[in-house]
């Protein structure tokens, strides 16, 4: 009789046994598609680990974090490089991205059990999910353990170096298995698989090969750039031309579990009531797109004045009555910074006047400004809208890498690779083209007119310039999108350093007392410190990075 | 024959009175003429009649007195003085499925003092244990109805450490299950705590925990008893905080300390913080919620303050008992309502039984104890936001409306949302529990010393929990949709016990033998349901269809399992004083893969009467010197999961589900639950010695037991590694535990002075243990567990040689007092020797002239040297004074608050007066650092700052009672007493109770206290009747 009895088969959940069919392995495919947001159990906040990679914004000279100071002080110290070992905004994205790893090596471990059923396309997915999640490790940490799929139950390795060789093997063996169209929208493919092997090449400085591939992808692959730019970021371009590879974040009418769920970026207030204001655009970044007479940026000297802010300003009408007068600043812009940046008296995505600091949440400590990208527009708003509690999670695609990206890594493969400088330059003025011959932000009745300018680069006259030019561009095109902190922190220490200490001088006209809350950048923050934590699960097997030590 | 016996020997009529040793008239006493049934029992004043015949042996029994046996003989009439029971050691123990006299008992074993425990107005009968079953350490939480932490015999694994709780024919590992329990229905508390707990095998090792119930006397008439008593509770030992002028100061001082002119949001921009009128809104224009809410600042808004209240307590218990010929039975109702201290909590709890036995023949008994409890628990906790929130905002707005900075209203503020508006939007949140608990038996007695018996024990229990999140306008962070979280979860178990027992004395040999088989079964279903966007937000209407979103399934579960064993045991006693007894149980368990799920758990305990022998006759003054040993082996298969030894994917819409195609949601799977198909029991050696002795006819005694319970195979979830898969840790075996230590308790009173007008009694009890993680993993000596992350990282490590849970940091050894005593120190990574001025110094624990996170250490446990309980009662004539002392000695606690309180980590949040004295150039004796903007040089990470010792003694009981009788209404005993309940408590620790247990509910996070619910000081009257 006790046999039996004490013979209680699991409820509720599955068996190993269960999964080991094909559809099995496609359930965990999912699964692991699943991780690229980066929400997992067992993290201290949803928006610590980042699909989006919006906190590295913050990091950078691209966005303050905003809201109260001592509000999410761990994110302050990031943004102020203040930051030590224990931050847990550094130690929730690893765990975040080792989740990921670890999807996708369940799905190969899985496949390898099945007999009979070619699974080769399926594992070439996850071997590009799993490059994916190594690349993010390895940027981010640059020495990092490599998790294989039998180490499931021993995961404990040390970590000896950067993974590229793995993440190109994986890349590799996507781009040969993989179709070169998918019929799901969110499914990596062989020119996904090419385009992301390219940005990898070039984290690596193998200018030459990142050149030629991303080249390939540009002459022989299926994506070109949307007619109007700001349909990368609403519903209208999802999945569309320009969409290389995207975390195809879905709201739903419940807790929209695959919305976005960095919440952190809505307005505070503003049209629709949201909450929280953080992740604001720095006066820095509103200043790269004055352009000069000619329409072209001004590459040295963008930060000698500022373009006009309401900084210290009462909003437009703070009184609910008594409108506050401002008036618009007169120079030319790049028409870019207002599909990007949410400032006084423009359009703030169709909801009309950016009523200035009734919008934002403490404009003294974040700015007065606000993000557009990924930030709903009134007419998406019953498309994308997604909510938990009093936090917004939209259902706006994330893109991981979008054609114009691969157009200015294409550019900046050739330039560092002595490579063809017009061809660099075609690349570059497609992307201006673009921007150029977008809609833009219609002007409100009563405001003055803004001045937008915008022209293509006649010529790239050395690789001094035409390097200045693609690194401005890249910054322009992709601003707020997660790329600047990793693009400074590969185009070297020094300019790293140099960049954010002189961003933090110049930003202190506009945020007061900036000066005495940072700390100077060093050359160690080109590169982040293993997490504490990790070292110490780990029983001292990973090691603290050297510049860390 | 029966015939001839009735004409043989003729029966008459006798009678007589029963009294008390005060001569009193003693009623309900019963008396059976011995070998039958029949009998009678003493009226109102004490009088009796019945029937006997002169050959006949009358036995006269009553509550709490020795049974005296009088032949009839040729008289008719009777006049009996009962002596009060005071032979405590001739007491019947419950132990393991039968009862065992306590004289000839062999295990180490604590018993409460029912009487003198439940007098105290606890909820729940876990707190009866605490500081008075000696090696039971209980921490009792300060939430109405929220469940104490008892630990029996130190920290046996660093997994699940709770005792197996018998409840009559019941058992289950659940502790909750004493939430729904009457208090006032127990009769009697029993713990095993050493190898005669090894009956129950595989669910033993953690001691075993037995409550019995009332129940009623055969031919005893009904006794009615009505117990109530109404009070209040509020809090003590608040903690002080800055009001808003300090604050302000503490902000300057902050940023001259870091060489920035002082300007801040609130407070201006002059050389002094000024506290502003209003902390928001135009004051010009009106009020208005949408575009002005006008806010006036407070001068130093106390948010403990404003969060506690005086908690009204009452409690009715209303019981009769009493008995037949063949029959006897208790039938209670009991209801109680605590208000707790801080607003909005509370606890109700309705609670009857009905327990019974009814002997169908001479040889058939069948029996029951059935109880169903509601309770209704109404549980938050605004300690940590109360301590947090700037002292500037006050609890309403110029509107009428709950205060706060608004999303974008005013800045300097903090994030947080009042701990009142949140306190006041829980207030129609509830936690309903429908218990229905119990077991029904027969017993059969055949071939004289045989007896069979088969119970089958019931937990039911159905938990409906409903939890609203109201929209927040006034926050910082406002929510803008209602939402609505439902849980309901059913429990349901069955144990079914079936047992043969064999009792015979054989001239000197006393022999008793059992056997018996068990199947457990305990099953779990759970949904949680999530719903958000309602039309209202009135308690009223929101209900889960209510809701305008798609509902999501936030959790759902299903878990089930299953335990069979065989059990023997075998008690010998010889002439009286030798001892011996063994046990062995065989469990198979569903827990663990064919091939370790069987499990044989052998145990053996001796003892010895040493003072029956006949050489101690001449020490008259030794009343009892008993001498025990015992060893055995028992198990642990505590596990929170129901299949451990697979790997679980799941479904999860959270963390698995992926819109693969633009537009919709697909299904995808994760691996949930790693598995370990070797994962095994956790079994512990247990051996212990005891010796009892008592002096002067056992007005003094004295009991020790000295243990070393060794735990090996212990199960672990340890935390992975942070490179593994997001799935949940497997259980693993590794590892060895010790605890070794002792158990004492010492008595004395004047009991055999029964003349004596005033009565009193003293005793004292106290346990020690030392824990050790003898070794975590033979094959890494260096292997470290880490408890729960906190804010700041990882504040607990778990490693060889080192007992469970101990803090790990860095040792501040002082605060830096010049640049030169900077540079000459090792290297701490400031920015310049002066930089160091006035912050924290750390050891160099590696010596290597550079402080880094490799020089973090051992800070301290919160294990403590010994813990104690000390009771006192006094009797004059019908005045009595109990007192109870209860306290916890050389045990540390980790102040986690102080991360919010006495460094910039919020830097607009309030914080400690601590921070008065922070380092300044004239304030160099300080015991904090330099005040600044934001936490520098790690200060904030875990280290020795917050480890303040956490000893504690604590008068957890004053009570005066008198005594009284109401003759026209009947009541012969009724009794109005005053209480206080922890009146003071003496400890040097800093946070506001240093009673506090694991945060985070893990034993590898056991004494970091994060703000715990203070327990409260409660006043209350109490009146009892009984006729």
């Amino acid at each position: 009789c006790d046999k039996e009895f004490t013979e209680v088969s699991p409820k509720g959940v599955i068996d190993a046994p269960s999964l080991a069919t094909k559809e099995g392995v496609d359930l965990l495919l999912i699964g692991a598609y699943s991780m690229l947001d980066q929400q997992r159990t067992n993290i201290t906040n949803d928006y610590y680990s980042t699909g989006d990679k919006f906190w590295y914004d913050i990091m950078s000279d691209d966005a303050h974090k905003g809201g109260d100071n001592g509000d999410l002080a761990p994110l302050f110290q990031l943004a102020n490089h203040n930051y030590e070992t224990n931050n847990p905004f550094i130690f929730d994205e690893w765990k975040g991205l080792y989740a990921g790893v670890n999807r996708a090596n369940g799905v190969i471990a899985q496949a390898a059990l099945v007999e009979g059923v070619d699974l080769t396309p399926q594992i070439a997915e996850a071997r590009f999910l799993r490059a994916h999640f190594n690349f993010n490790l390895t940027r981010s940490w640059r020495n990092v353990p490599y998790i294989a799929p039998e180490d499931l139950n021993d995961p404990n390795k040390p970590n000896e170096g950067p993974l590229w060789p793995q993440i190109e093997e994986d890349f590799q063996f996507a781009i040969a298995n993989l179709p070169p169209t998918q019929s799901q929208s969110g499914r990596a493919n062989q020119w996904s698989a090419k385009a992301y092997l390219g940005k990898v090449y070039l984290y690596e400085r193998k200018y030459a090969e990142a050149a030629t591939l991303l080249q390939d992808v540009i002459n022989n692959g299926p994506y070109a750039l949307l007619k109007e730019f700001t349909d990368n970021f609403g519903e209208a371009g999802e999945a569309k031309s320009e969409s290389v590879f995207a975390i195809q974040f879905q709201n739903d009418g419940g807790q929209s579990f695959n919305g976005n769920r960095s919440f952190l970026k809505p307005l505070a207030g503003g049209p629709l009531g949201t909450c929280c204001g953080f992740y604001q655009p720095t006066q820095d970044l509103v200043n790269a797109y004055q352009t000069d007479g000619a329409g072209l940026p001004l590459l040295d000297t963008y930060n000698q004045t500022d373009v006009k802010n309401d900084q210290g300003l009462p909003s437009f009408q703070a009184d609910g009555v008594t409108p506050t007068p401002f008036t618009v600043h007169a120079g030319p812009l790049d028409p870019r910074l207002d599909f990007t940046v949410g400032r006084r008296d423009i359009d703030w995505n169709g909801f009309g006047r950016f009523v200035g600091a009734a919008w934002n949440r403490v404009q003294a400590n974040g700015g007065p400004y606000a993000t557009k990208k990924f930030q709903y527009t009134a007419k998406d708003i019953a498309a994308q809208r997604g909510k938990f509690g009093q936090f917004e999670r939209p259902g706006i695609h994330y893109q991981i890498i979008r054609y114009a990206d691969v157009l200015l890594m294409a550019a900046e493969a050739l330039v560092e690779s002595n490579g063809s400088l017009p061809t660099a330059l075609n690349y570059v003025n497609q992307v201006r083209s673009r921007a150029k011959n977008s809609t833009y932000v219609a002007t409100l009745p009563g405001i003055n007119p803004t001045n937008y300018q915008i022209e293509l680069y006649p010529n790239f006259p050395d690789v001094d310039f035409a390097r200045k030019a693609v690194r401005m561009e890249r910054r322009l095109e992709l601003a707020t999108e997660g790329h600047r902190w990793f693009d400074l922190s590969r185009y070297g220490a020094d300019y790293y350093v140099t960049t954010i200490n002189t961003f933090f001088k110049n930003e202190a006209r506009t945020i007061k007392g900036l000066e005495n809350l940072v700390s100077p950048a060093m050359p160690k923050h080109v590169v982040l410190p293993i997490p504490l934590s990790a070292i110490d699960l780990s029983n001292n097997v990973l090691k603290q990075n050297p510049e860390w030590q | 024959f029966l015939l001839i016996s009735t004409l043989t020997f003729a029966q008459q009529s006798i009678s007589g009175t029963v009294i008390g040793e005060t001569k009193e008239p003693l009623i309900g006493v019963s008396i059976v003429v011995k070998g039958t049934t029949s009998g009678s029992v003493t009226d109102a004043n004490g009088n009796f009649t019945l029937q006997a015949s002169p050959t006949d042996v009358l036995v006269f029994s009553y509550i709490g007195y020795a049974s005296q046996e009088v032949p009839v003989g040729a008289r008719s009439t009777f006049a009996i003085t009962l002596a009060p029971d005071t032979q405590v050691l001739q007491e019947m123990l419950v132990v393991g499925y039968t009862t065992q006299s306590k004289k000839l008992a062999t295990g180490s074993m604590s018993q409460v003092k029912t009487e003198e425990a439940l007098a105290v107005p606890i909820s729940n009968a876990g707190e009866a244990l605490q500081g008075r079953a000696a090696g039971v350490t209980v921490v009792a939480g300060g939430q109405p109805g929220s469940t104490p932490v008892i630990r029996v015999r130190g920290f046996g694994s660093t997994n699940n450490n709770g005792p197996l709780y018998i409840i009559d024919g019941m058992q289950t590992t659940d502790g909750s299950v004493l939430a729904q329990i009457n208090p006032n229905d127990i009769a009697s508390m029993n713990v095993l705590k050493d190898a005669s707990a090894a009956i129950y095998g595989a669910r033993a090792s953690n001691g075993v925990i037995i409550i019995s119930t009332k129940t009623g006397k055969l031919n005893a008439k009904p006794v009615v008893s009505l117990n109530t008593y109404y009070g209040f509770q509020e809090a003590s030992n608040i903690p002080e905080l800055l009001n808003s002028q300090q604050l302000g100061e503490v902000f300057w001082q902050s940023y001259r300390n870091d060489g920035v002119t002082p300007s801040h949001p609130q407070y201006g921009s002059g050389p002094n913080p000024v506290v502003p009128e209003y902390i928001r809104g135009n004051p010009t224009l009106p009020y208005n919620a949408l575009t002005n809410r006008l806010t006036r600042a407070r001068t130093g808004n106390d948010w403990l303050d404003e969060i506690f209240q005086k908690g009204v307590l009452q409690n009715y218990d209303l019981s009769v008992q009493g008995g037949g010929q063949s029959s006897r039975y208790l039938l209670s109702l009991g209801y109680q309502n605590r208000e707790g201290v801080q607003l909005n909590t509370g606890f109700e709890r309705f609670a009857t039984r009905l327990n019974s036995e009814i002997d169908a023949t001479d040889h058939i008994r069948f029996g029951e104890h059935l109880s169903f409890a509601y309770s209704d628990q109404l549980a938050q906790n605004q300690v940590q936001g109360a301590v947090g929130n700037s002292p500037l905002i006050p609890n309403y707005d110029e509107g009428g409306n709950f205060a706060g900075a608004g999303p974008s209203g005013a800045a300097g503020l903090n994030n947080l949302v009042t701990p009142l508006a949140n306190l006041e939007r829980g207030k129609d949140n509830f936690n309903r529990n429908f218990r229905f608990i119990g077991d029904a038996y027969v017993e059969v007695d055949f071939f004289k010393n045989f007896v069979a018996k088969s119970s089958i024990g019931v937990n039911f229990n159905n938990n409906f929990a409903h939890a609203v999140v109201r929209k927040s306008p006034e926050a910082s962070e406002p929510v803008t949709t209602t939402a609505l979280n439902e849980i309901q979860s059913n429990t349901s178990s069955w144990v079914w016990t079936n047992t043969l027992r064999y009792n015979k004395q054989l001239g000197d040999h006393n022999i008793n033998l059992l056997a018996g088989a068990e199947a457990v079964n305990e099953s779990l279903r759970l949904s949680n349901v999530r719903i958000e966007n309602f039309l209202l937000e009135d308690a009223d209407y929101l209900i889960l269809g209510t809701g305008s979103n798609a509902p999501n399934i936030a959790e759902s579960r299903w878990e089930q399992n299953t335990l069979y064993s065989y059990f023997f045991n075998a008690d010998y006693a010889f002439k009286g004083k030798y001892l011996a007894s063994a046990s062995i149980r065989r469990d198979k368990t569903s827990r663990f893969a064919n091939g370790n799920n069987t499990g044989v758990f052998p145990s053996g305990s001796i003892g010895w009467i040493v003072s029956e022998e006949n050489f101690m006759k001449g020490l008259p003054a030794i009343s009892l010197l008993k001498l025990r040993a015992s060893y055995g082996r028992l198990g642990n298969q505590s596990i929170p999961i129901p299949n451990p030894y697979i790997n679980i994917y799941q479904a999860n819409q959270q963390y698995s589900f992926y819109s693969i195609q633009n537009g919709t949601i697909s299904t995808g799977t994760m691996l949930s639950t790693l598995g370990n198909p070797n994962l095994r029991w956790e079994t512990s050696i247990q051996k212990n010695i005891g010796l009892d002795l008592g002096f002067l006819n056992n007005d003094a005694t004295f009991s020790i037991d000295v243990y070393n319970k060794a735990t090996k195979d212990m199960i672990i979830s340890s935390p992975l590694p942070s490179t593994a898969t997001d799935a949940i840790a497997p259980y693993i075996n590794a590892g060895k535990v010790t605890n070794k230590g002792f158990d004492m308790s010492l008595g004395y009173g004047n009991f055999s002075k029964t003349a004596s007008a005033l009565k009193w009694d003293l005793s004292l009890n106290l346990s020690a243990y030392r824990n050790k993680l003898v070794s975590l993993n033979d094959a890494n000596p260096k292997a470290f567990l880490s408890g729960a992350n906190f804010y700041n990282g990882i504040i607990t490590r778990n490693s060889s040689g080192q007992p469970i849970s101990y803090y790990y940091g860095r040792d501040v050894i002082g605060i830096f007092q010049s640049a030169e005593e900077v540079a000459a120190a090792p290297t701490q990574g400031f920015a310049s020797p002066a930089a160091g001025v006035g912050r924290f110094r750390y050891r160099d624990v590696d010596g290597n002239g550079i402080i880094n996170d490799a020089d973090r250490t051992n800070l301290g446990n919160p294990h403590p040297d010994f813990t104690y309980g000390l009771n006192a009662n006094f009797a004059y004539k019908r005045f009595n004074l109990t007192m109870f002392f209860q306290g916890s000695q050389g045990n540390e606690i980790y102040n986690f608050l102080k991360v919010y309180t006495d460094f910039g980590t919020f830097f607009n949040g309030n914080r400690s007066v601590r921070v008065l004295d922070a380092w300044t150039e004239t304030n160099r004796d300080a015991t904090l650092p330099k005040v600044g903007t934001g936490v520098k040089n790690s200060e904030s990470a875990p280290n020795s700052y917050y480890v303040e010792d956490g000893s504690y003694l604590r008068l957890k009981n004053l009570q005066v009672g008198y005594n009284f009788e109401v003759p026209p209404l009947g009541v012969k005993n009724a009794r109005v007493y005053l209480q206080g309940t922890n009146l003071f408590t003496i400890t040097k620790y800093t946070g506001i109770d240093p009673e506090t247990g694991a945060t985070g509910g893990s034993d590898l996070t056991f004494g970091v206290d994060a703000g715990v619910f203070p327990i409260a000081r409660a006043y209350t009257l109490g009146v009892n009747f009984s006729f």
